[in-house]
């Protein structure tokens, strides 16, 4: 069968996966419904909410919105419930063309690059389907300018690259890796062609320019500390996980992860390929920027992996040369079978595992938000868990204490401890001076805080004090009383 | 006739690109601007200064900006043996003291024209010259340098005027030099080891090149051996500091990269222009000179963030270099060059503007400067006034009073300062206070704003030992009652 239709049956085996995994979980990550909102924000008006009323009770919001207006777009055609779940995972299935692309360009061989797109299609990490944010544009289109950066396809390219820069401040790590290729060429004595010098002086330059304009104010007030996305100190860890080779290996698969390495190797020390170079680069950054905690754990394994995949390409060429030495010359077929077996065995199964683990919220709980927008009154602050926050905005147009944007807000860390007092304290008069302070006056216990915090009631709560005035699987309470000075 | 000699000059040089845009541009500023670029640059200086000077007054607050402005004009009030540099700013101060406030504008104008004057003496190249004046002009430590009062711009003009005099061609003439180069040595230990190494650097460049300049090697020897007895001279009899200061509260960072919201310091894209300068300037033999200033600067950069304008002048150096060298290189994409270039330009002047936009909020601010006035008239001079540490100068100098701490003063002190806006109980506050003798606290509205409300000192002072004698735009001063209730 020709190339092209095993390539085609990948690409729709892997988005025909995607869609019913997607489907079969009932609506959106947490993270999900800050992105939601912008995109409706500009369907209705033409403009990103830059200033929003509702998260944290009313603050500026700072962020990239080329995403949100392809989704927007799309909304105007379809339903925005609908282009949510179709579109990211829409776009994930294209990196399977991609990375074939890209992977034939480094070996110039269609086997090992169906190898190298069936693993970037299967790739557990990547299989979060119902996950709605910018990085489901981006990973598509970082893989579609380092191809157009290898074919020397400049404007190409620099329109790539644009839109990057307007998607994601994590273009970064494509800037990064740029340093790092050309300092491992100037190491390995090797001349870097003067039209990617050029094009990557263009890209920093282009980057940075960019980052100013959409991030002036931010710069100002936070200094380079805004690059750390001001996560309050006590949930640092879940952003930036310490992670161990075991669960890297199950995110990213062992046969890609062992080729990676491999692959690694070689090129470092042995074969010195250019091209490899550059993608060996990218993993470089993607380690430097993990550690200086400026990406997050599950983006940048979603790197890792993606980077990994294709160079499980030049790993399979040199494996099947090096088959064709030996005794084993006539095995190649069977070899393949079973790498095959192996890859779907080792991916499908985590890929199934992880979309189904999705921490999304259920529909009794949506139920509970959507409420909120009928039965209370337009300026009433709603106390929800850290993740819910966006689920307030987002069904329930109310007020929230915090949420996960956490970029610009001073007291970030103050906030989050109040958060935690609500829900852990016994004392009502230290829960009512944390409501007073922020102005919140409904309090909203679901399945998923409960969980959280280890807890199925507020403590402090009394019949004096607080009314419940909703009663299913979510609980929420409305504020009666108020402290007094005595 | 000027202007033909400075364009047959450029033929000689490289192009600046082949595209249409690049070919025009390179035209208009070598036949337009770079015959003129002294008149050029006056009037850039000008419109730079005039809105940052505009913007203050706009917002009512006082002319000259930062601390150590007003730390010059506390130290020239009293002029002693110790600060005998101070002699010329307290004669003004004395005699045209509203001519003060637009010193640092005069400056400006002088350091420019002097500059450029001593640069083509020393053989730069009209390109350099340009390049170097235009990135200085448009940085935002310029624009804060001479909209203040400034060690660093004192010390680079008078060795600028040293070397003017030294390239003049009367040889007695040359050795007047030696007085502003002695003069420069006033201000701290950094800055007068840091005119020994150019005065290596400029007296090598002729021996290496046998120019019979100067009379003799003897000559250079005279010069560099006047610098080095008084670095010992400041340093063991007069107690100079190594860099004088500090006068604002220090962020490495953010003062290095304007954008980043320091008090001055370079725009980013300056920064990684002066990158790609020093890698390629690197193989100029020549230029070794900037490489022995670039380690020192940086070293003391890092003791403290006064140095940079200083650390400046050589990183524009750089920049200046790196920017000429995009323009200069055959690029494969023309195009892309030119686009690149527009990027720089517009990256550039969005630091400068972002700065102007913002330089009205350095300070000292209408409000602060008010109250401080307003204290004038209800305390005695030298009143001892507590406040945050950054606020020294200011009181020192628009109440009279005496500011119980400065960002100099000892770690003692400055801990005992921590200790006053920490404390929790007002048994804990009283007796510091009291001890101490302070009667009188300051509080302005940059010090409320970064202070908890409801906890240490803003939120003790609000009981019955306390009374509140002047609030102007939320700056406020409070009187501490003696133990017997009585006023001080």
């Amino acid at each position: 069968m020709k190339t092209r239709n095993w390539l085609l049956i990948i690409f729709f085996g892997v988005l025909l996966f995607r869609l019913v995994l997607a489907f079969s979980t009932p609506n959106l990550t947490y993270e999900s419904y800050f992105h939601l909102n912008q995109v409706e924000h500009i369907a209705e008006t033409g403009l990103p909410q830059y200033t929003d009323h509702l998260s944290y009770g009313g603050r500026e919001q700072h962020f990239l919105p080329f995403f949100h207006y392809v989704m927007a777009f799309f909304s105007l055609l379809i339903p925005l419930e609908i282009v949510a779940k179709l579109v990211p995972n829409i776009l994930l299935a294209f990196l399977v063309v991609i990375v074939y692309f890209i992977s034939m360009k480094i070996t110039n061989n269609e086997t090992p690059s169906l190898f190298s797109a069936f693993i970037a299609g299967f790739l557990p990490v990547l299989y979060a389907t119902n996950n709605f944010a910018p990085q489901v544009l981006f990973l598509p289109l970082i893989f579609a300018a380092i191809y157009a950066f290898l074919k020397r396809n400049v404007y190409l390219y620099i329109v790539l690259f644009l839109l990057l820069t307007l998607t994601s401040s994590a273009t970064f790590l494509l800037i990064i890796g740029f340093g790092i290729y050309l300092i491992l060429s100037l190491v390995e004595a090797k001349k870097v062609n003067k039209g990617e010098i050029e094009l990557i002086i263009f890209s920093l330059f282009f980057f940075i320019w960019a980052q100013f304009i959409f991030f002036k104010d931010i710069l100002l007030t936070d200094g380079f500390g805004f690059i750390w996305q001001n996560i309050p100190p006590q949930i640092v860890l879940e952003y930036f996980p310490h992670i161990t080779i075991i669960q890297a290996i199950v995110l990213i698969s062992i046969i890609p992860f062992i080729a990676g390495i491999f692959v690694v190797y070689r090129t470092l020390f042995k074969l010195k390929n250019s091209k490899e170079f550059l993608l060996i680069s990218l993993v470089i950054s993607t380690a430097i920027l993990v550690w200086l905690r400026t990406i997050q754990f599950n983006f940048s394994m979603a790197f890792f992996g993606l980077i990994v995949a294709i160079l499980f390409a030049p790993f399979y060429s040199q494996f099947i040369t090096y088959l064709k030495k030996t005794k084993f010359i006539n095995k190649q077929k069977l070899f393949s079978q079973i790498l095959v077996f192996i890859l779907i065995l080792t991916m499908i199964i985590p890929a199934i595992s992880i979309s189904l683990n999705q921490e999304t919220p259920s529909p009794l709980e949506i139920d509970a938000f959507k409420w909120l927008q009928e039965n209370t009154p337009t300026n009433a602050g709603i106390v929800s868990s850290l993740e819910e926050g966006n689920l307030i905005t987002y069904y329930g147009k109310r007020k929230n204490l915090m949420d996960n944007q956490f970029g610009g807000i001073k007291d970030v860390e103050e906030r989050f401890k109040h958060l935690n007092v609500l829900f852990t304290t016994p004392f009502q008069t230290e829960a009512l001076e944390v409501l007073e302070q922020y102005g919140l006056n409904y309090l909203m216990l679901t399945p998923h805080s409960q969980e959280r915090y280890g807890t199925t009631k507020f403590r402090f709560l009394n019949q004096k004090c607080f009314e419940r005035v909703y009663n299913e699987e979510t609980r929420i309470y409305q504020l009666k009383c108020a402290l007094k000075n005595t | 006739m000027r202007a033909e000699k400075y364009v047959n000059k450029m033929n000689q040089n490289k192009q600046i690109g082949k595209t249409p845009i690049l070919k025009k541009l390179e035209r208009f500023l070598e036949h337009n601007v770079i015959p003129y670029q002294k008149w050029y640059f006056l009037f850039l200086v000008i419109i730079v200064l005039v809105i940052s000077l505009a913007n203050n007054i706009n917002a009512g607050n006082p002319i000259l900006i930062g601390g150590e402005s007003y730390f010059h004009l506390n130290q020239a009030k009293e002029v002693g043996w110790s600060n005998v540099h101070y002699l010329p700013l307290s004669l003004i101060q004395q005699f045209l003291e509203p001519a003060i406030d637009y010193l640092p504008f005069i400056l400006a104008i002088t350091f420019v024209m002097i500059f450029q004057s001593v640069s083509r003496q020393n053989g730069f190249h009209y390109r350099e010259i340009f390049m170097f004046l235009l990135l200085l002009i448009l940085s935002p430590v310029f624009i804060y340098s001479f909209s203040s009062l400034s060690s660093g711009v004192y010390f680079t003009l008078l060795v600028l005027i040293g070397f003017f005099i030294l390239n003049s061609r009367n040889k007695f003439l040359q050795i007047l030099a030696l007085f502003p180069f002695v003069l420069a040595t006033f201000f701290d230990l950094l800055s007068t080891i840091l005119l020994l190494l150019i005065q290596i650097i400029y007296f090598q460049k002729y021996l290496d090149q046998n120019e019979r300049k100067h009379s003799s090697s003897l000559f250079s020897l005279l010069f560099i051996s006047a610098t080095g007895v008084l670095i010992f001279v400041h340093w063991l009899v007069l107690k100079q500091p190594l860099v004088l200061g500090p006068f604002h509260l220090q962020q490495p960072i953010a003062d290095l990269i304007s954008d980043l919201g320091g008090l001055s310091g370079l725009g980013f894209f300056v920064l990684l222009l002066s990158l790609i300068g020093i890698s390629i300037t690197w193989k100029n033999k020549q230029s070794w000179g900037p490489y022995l200033l670039l380690p020192i600067l940086i070293a003391g950069y890092i003791f403290s963030t006064q140095v940079i304008f200083l650390l400046s002048l050589v990183t524009i150096y750089f920049a200046s270099a790196g920017f000429l060298k995009l323009l200069e290189r055959n690029w494969d994409l023309e195009n892309l060059k030119a686009f690149t270039v527009l990027l720089l330009v517009l990256g550039i002047t969005f630091s400068t503007i972002t700065y102007l936009d913002r330089a009205d909020q350095i300070g000292p601010l209408a409000g602060e400067a008010e109250t401080l006035i307003l204290l004038r008239n209800s305390v005695p001079p030298r009143t001892l006034i507590f406040s945050a540490p950054e606020s020294g100068d200011y009181i020192a100098y628009f109440s009279r009073g005496t500011p119980y701490s400065t960002l100099r003063d000892s770690s003692q002190k400055i801990n005992i300062t921590k200790e006053i806006f920490t404390a929790t109980y007002l048994d804990q506050l009283s007796p510091l206070l009291s001890k101490e003798e302070i009667y009188f606290i300051y509080l302005s509205e940059k010090t409320l704003a970064k202070l908890p409300a409801n906890q240490g000192l803003p939120f003790l002072i609000e009981s019955e030992r306390f009374k509140l004698i002047h609030a102007h735009k939320n700056n406020k001063v409070w009187m501490f009652k003696k133990e017997d209730g009585n006023i001080p």
